[in-house]
């Protein structure tokens, strides 16, 4: 059974991570995993051509960093273990380019049980703000995870 | 599904499907996806032992990559889209191989200077079987502008 008094006290606590590069090789990897071929993403020259410095990011490339701020300092150990991720919302707010560092401020947001059929799930809901270099924020991303008490 | 021409916010109406988009996640997909994320070994994504003794049929494609794969339906929409949001939520795991990534148009809006149209979105599996849902919010120009 999760500690959910334990959890709450972890509520809206900072955990900070970063910052991380965001390079060219990186965004590169990132398309080719997802197969994705839009130029601006993609093309160098075509990222130029549309008033960029270099190739942009795809939009939801940042939860890869939000995702690394959350793993350390966090006592719930079955969120890792076994809780599966219920839900996830990115919204981005800043283009990201190659070149950028992007730094993820995360906070534990909600936890709550969840009555059902199979018993109680408890929710565990994280959000992370990722910042860029020029300390603007560039996305926030929330993480719901469903963990079986 | 190749970048479609440049689109406007008139362009669009209710009902409009976007896609479908075909994507087939592969065991080396998935592997290459979780150590660009830095994602723990051993995982429910690559190692099967590890989905199975989590009482997974098999390994299972990460809910962030499954996102990534949706915000690509948008992105590969026109260039003149913008994602603005998404928000999903899973449903069932999604299991390696071929999936489907497909979206409605349910709501268009007007938001300050934002001209938004906000769709539902999901995966299908190969069957048919709904895995993720959710919707998504994308800003497009006005011919207005």
């Amino acid at each position: 059974m999760l500690e959910l008094d334990h959890a709450r006290k972890l509520l809206g606590k900072e955990h900070r991570a970063g910052p991380f590069p965001v390079t060219r090789q990186l965004i590169d990897e990132y398309c080719a995993v997802l197969g994705e071929t839009s130029p601006l993403y993609t093309d160098e020259a075509a990222a130029r051509q549309a008033g960029y410095e270099s190739v942009l990011a795809p939009p939801a490339l940042c939860v890869l960093f939000a995702n690394r701020a959350s793993l350390p300092g966090v006592i719930i150990p079955d969120v890792r273990s076994s809780g599966a991720v219920a839900g996830l919302v990115v919204e981005p707010f800043v283009t990201v380019q190659a070149g950028d560092f992007l730094t993820a401020s995360s906070r534990l947001k909600e936890v709550y049980p969840k009555k059902g059929r199979r018993g109680t799930t408890m929710f565990i809901i994280w959000e992370t703000f990722l910042s860029n270099q020029r300390e603007e924020r560039v996305a926030r991303v929330e993480t719901s995870f469903a963990v079986q008490g | 599904m190749e970048q479609g021409p440049p689109l406007y916010f008139e362009d669009v109406d209710l009902g409009d499907e976007i896609g479908p988009l075909d994507k087939t996640p592969t065991d080396d997909a998935v592997e290459a996806f979780c150590d660009l994320a830095g994602t723990p070994v051993p995982n429910r994504f690559v190692h099967p032992e590890e989905a199975k003794r989590l009482g997974l049929p098999g390994p299972i494609v990460p809910g962030t990559m499954s996102a990534a794969m949706m915000s690509q339906l948008f992105t590969s929409w026109a260039p003149t889209a913008t994602l603005k949001k998404i928000d999903v939520i899973f449903r069932r795991p999604v299991l390696h191989g071929p999936i489907r990534i497909a979206a409605v148009v349910a709501d268009k809006r007007v938001e300050g200077v934002e001209h938004l149209v906000e769709c539902h979105v999901y995966i299908s599996s190969q069957d048919g079987d709904l895995s993720v849902g959710g919707k998504a919010i994308i800003a497009l120009p006005s011919r207005g502008e």
